[in-house]
């Protein structure tokens, strides 16, 4: 899928766990885990804007369109 | 749901599905015990042909093994069935209650219910026809009937297949939905 999450990148930018993520965002830290691995059907806007807040970032930050979709760590796009 | 709720559950599934094996294994045993058991091999012949008391049949070794072997194949069908309803019992007792599997064995009940409504007439005229065949000319008998128990079986085997295709879509779109964070 050419939607990549560059989950993982923010939330060492922010130093930041995922269990805290998850706590702070009110999802379960296998789903972070699911989230940062791209092994996701979608995401719905309000844990989006949820994650944005968590980590004061924007949307942009998290989520990457490469057309050729060559990174493993591809998501299936925003619910 | 309390856990003494869901071992009840489990264990009405689990003894649903044994009873359901039980019938579709009592079918097949009792079919050869109404054909070949001394003096129920003419009713068991009448009773399938659809044919009454006072009509003449005649049950030559060929005639009876040929259809006892269309009674126990068309026979096997329900058995199937019940064996299918069996799986699905085992499957409810360990939990898989709404997942798409499920869905597809009810589609498979109800479609095995659907073919044995349409198939079991054709089977009931050629036995019919078989035991008749070597009567004198002018007493055979070629029949065909549809009863409302055929159309009752189409109907109910139809809802049970949609309710199985219902219920593996939305088995299907829960567990897309769970893939959504």
């Amino acid at each position: 899928m050419p939607v990549v999450v560059n989950l993982d990148i923010m939330l060492a930018k922010r130093k930041m766990r995922s269990k805290e993520l998850a706590e702070l965002v009110g999802i379960t830290e296998a789903n972070v885990s699911l989230l940062k691995s791209g092994h996701v059907k979608g995401v719905r806007f309000e844990t989006l804007a949820r994650i944005c807040a968590a980590l004061n970032c924007q949307p942009g930050d998290l989520l990457e369109y490469r057309p050729d979709g060559d990174d493993g760590t591809a998501a299936g796009g925003a619910a | 749901m309390s856990s003494n709720h869901t071992l009840a559950f489990e264990r009405r599934c689990r003894r649903l599905g044994v009873f359901a094996a039980v019938v579709a294994g009592s079918i097949l045993v009792l079919d050869p015990v109404m054909w070949f058991l001394p003096g129920l091999a003419a009713d068991t012949a009448r009773g399938w042909g659809g044919l009454s008391d006072d009509q003449t049949i005649t049950l030559t070794a060929g005639v009876l093994w040929t259809s006892f072997a269309l009674s126990l194949l068309c026979l096997v069908i329900p058995a199937r069935g019940l064996l299918v309803v069996r799986g699905l019992c085992n499957r409810l007792a360990a939990g898989k209650v709404f997942e798409p599997e499920t869905g597809l064995l009810l589609r498979r009940f109800g479609v095995t219910l659907l073919i044995y409504a349409c198939v079991s007439p054709f089977f009931a005229s050629a036995i019919g026809f078989l035991v008749t065949v070597h009567n004198p000319p002018g007493s055979r008998i070629l029949t065909f009937a549809l009863t409302g128990e055929e159309a009752l079986n189409a109907v109910i085997g139809l809802l049970i297949l949609l309710m199985g295709s219902i219920l593996a879509e939305a088995a299907r779109l829960a567990e897309e939905n769970r893939q959504i964070v």
